[in-house]
């Protein structure tokens, strides 16, 4: 199934997600373009309903398949994730690609010791003997730093802490090695002095363990934190993506300059926030013109006529936009 | 001494809760051990702290939801902390609260007028000035076009704003806000705090700001205390808080918040593990278990809240560094 060319290893081609229901239709994903090369970090930034977990989701083959419409292309190392049978994907999920989340409950049982549920993933893909199973759950309960991780493997997961536990639950995606990380807002329950840990952490198992990782939070300090590329996602779409260093100083797209105008952080005490007015679109349809227009200060009539294509900016700086801004059109001109 | 007396002041509150930690034991939770603070009219004060440290009980206390165990707590003319039912209800009608969570401190049964009404017809209004009234004040944060929407019609930052409306129907003098925009996207943050500050402005409010998000208490506090296992470990202008902290465990709190600058990437974590637990509290300096500078004399003796010219700090070493 693995193409002749050096591909990368995550590529989904126009990936539209539609969720059915009694209440209407929900446009929760409406032509997501991504590619992820091996050992790199791309975070995916955006608000509730931009779509970003469930394009995440469909990364693992997790949505759900009664009423849900999921077209275009999905191919994780070499395989194409949308095609694969329920069998297929027990053997992918864990293997390939492992998820971690933001409550750690939605991966860890709570009827099954900590131990118990690593090793249980290791025997299932690796055909390990149990014991040596039980072992390697402490050696990795012990890499990501679990004090007294030989006690712990035997605590169940009400036991433990939140920081424990969010530990944990990345023992356990990570157990079988997996080539790709997807990080569903992996720290944003976590105090601020845990959550560093966490991010460091990361880090670090990235780098060893040579892996991909692709990281959904909400927070710009948190996607500056940890990744190499940052796609700011909006309405279901990506609108903007480009280096981490890129975004952070000439982000092109008005959305992506509006929500880092939004911060508090740089903002002097009591001068009033830049908020970006009205709200979000509803997503019962897909749109036929750029969603971002109605909130856009730099509005003109092409933007609400017709989709903006994704179009490039600059040397790695892609985004859709018919008008983004003239800093990122001049850095175009340099050679 | 000419400064005017603060609003509110709080001397050595104490609030415990037993737990249970097995089948047939429990513990004290000692959520708030001998915290000591004032809010001067007109200011923000923020609170911010990690979970379990007691910030939110500050709240619960503020407001008269929770009677503290010992301590004393004078709101205006009012005395309260061991004080008679009648000046409980003086406090409640002067401080409301508006909680992290949108959804549950809504009626769902109710349209977003009706459950700023509701807080006005408590207060012995007659329901047509009431509903006159929750128009008014829907209008004033904003959601003059939703009034007749029920809770679960409305977007988050929409509930928010009704739940501000209502807090205000009371005509309280002081907001207490609890994790009040920690739920909320950071656009729609953005415009909640931006309502804030219009409305303190107009209405001439105090606050006081509770969230563990540093940015958002810099940004928008006068003065900051900073929280750990129940006690107060520095009080000083959010300025200087943020820019310039005393205590190790502001320093450390400051240190682990992304800057969102690429340059500038946190290269170590600055505090190993986790707060401990509060029913179980180091003994001397509860934060020398995680301090970096911990000395023999932290273990032993616990180290007062002390001032320094505009700044309080809890470190038996603050001024060395």
């Amino acid at each position: 199934m693995a193409p002749g060319e050096p591909s990368p290893l995550v590529r989904v081609k126009q990936l539209h997600v539609i969720f059915g229901g009694a209440r209407g239709r929900v446009y929760a994903v409406q032509g997501v373009d991504l590619e992820l090369a091996h050992g790199r970090t791309l975070a995916i930034l955006g608000e509730s309903g931009s779509g970003k977990s469930v394009t995440l989701r469909a990364l693992l083959g997790l949505l759900p398949r009664k009423q849900t419409q999921v077209e275009g292309a999905v191919h994780v190392a070499g395989r194409d994730v949308l095609a694969l049978s329920s069998r297929q994907l027990r053997r992918y999920r864990g293997k390939v690609a492992s998820m971690i989340f933001q409550d750690p409950g939605m991966a860890l049982d709570p009827v099954y010791k900590v131990g118990y549920q690593i090793a249980e993933a290791i025997v299932h893909h690796e055909g390990a003997s149990w014991s040596s199973a039980h072992r390697r759950a402490r050696e990795m309960l012990d890499r990501v730093k679990v004090p007294s991780a030989a006690m712990r493997a035997n605590a169940y997961p009400h036991e433990l802490s939140g920081g424990l536990r969010q530990r944990a639950m990345i023992a356990l995606a990570l157990a079988c090695r997996p080539v790709l990380l997807l990080a569903d807002e992996p720290t944003t329950a976590l105090d601020p002095t845990v959550q560093i840990q966490i991010v460091h952490l990361l880090r670090e198992l990235q780098k060893e363990m040579d892996m991909s990782v692709i990281f959904v939070t909400h927070d710009v300090g948190v996607a500056v934190e940890v990744a190499d590329e940052i796609a700011i996602m909006y309405a279901g779409r990506i609108v903007e993506r480009a280096p981490t260093a890129t975004i952070a100083a000439s982000p092109a797209h008005p959305y992506t300059i509006a929500l880092l105008d939004a911060r508090t952080s740089k903002a002097p005490k009591g001068v009033r926030l830049n908020a970006i007015g009205g709200a979000p679109p509803a997503l019962d349809h897909a749109s036929t013109s750029c969603s971002f227009a109605p909130r856009c200060s730099r509005v003109r009539t092409l933007c609400t006529a017709e989709l903006p294509p994704t179009t490039l900016f600059a040397t790695g700086h892609v985004g859709r936009c018919f008008f983004p801004l003239e800093r990122a059109a001049q850095s175009q001109d340099r050679p | 001494m000419n400064a005017p007396r603060p609003m509110i002041e709080a001397k050595n509150l104490r609030k415990g809760f037993w737990v249970r930690t097995g089948a047939f034991r429990r513990a004290l939770l000692r959520a708030v051990d001998d915290v000591s603070f004032d809010v001067r009219a007109g200011e923000v004060l923020g609170i911010v702290g990690e979970s379990g440290c007691g910030k939110s009980t500050v709240a619960r206390i503020l407001v008269g939801l929770v009677r503290p165990d010992e301590g004393s707590m004078r709101f205006g003319a009012h005395e309260i902390a061991a004080g008679k039912r009648r000046d409980l209800d003086a406090v409640r009608k002067q401080a409301q609260m508006v909680f992290q969570d949108s959804f549950a401190s809504l009626n769902p049964r109710l349209t977003l007028a009706e459950n700023v009404a509701f807080t006005a017809v408590a207060r012995g209004q007659s329901r047509g000035d009431a509903t006159r009234k929750a128009l008014r004040l829907l209008d004033t944060v904003g959601l003059n076009a939703e009034a007749e929407r029920y809770p679960h019609e409305a977007s988050g930052g929409q509930r928010q704003r009704a739940n501000i409306a209502r807090a205000l129907a009371g005509d309280p003098t002081v907001l207490v806000l609890d994790e009040a925009v920690s739920a909320l996207d950071k656009s729609v943050e953005a415009q909640v705090l931006n309502l804030l500050q219009d409305l303190k402005e107009k209405l001439g409010l105090t606050y006081v700001f509770i969230s563990h998000d540093l940015h958002v208490v810099r940004y928008i506090s006068d003065r900051v205390s900073v929280m750990y296992l129940g006690k107060i470990v520095e009080t000083a202008n959010a300025e200087d808080v943020m820019f310039a902290p005393l205590h190790p465990y502001t320093q450390a709190l400051v240190r682990a918040v992304p800057t969102g600058d690429p340059a500038r990437r946190i290269l170590h974590p600055p505090l190993d593990g986790e707060p401990p637990s509060p029913i179980a509290v180091p003994t001397g300096c509860r934060f020398r278990s995680r301090c970096p500078h911990a000395q023999s004399i932290c273990t032993t003796e616990e180290p007062a809240l002390l001032t320094h010219g505009s700044r309080q700090v809890a470190c038996h070493f603050a001024l060395e560094s």
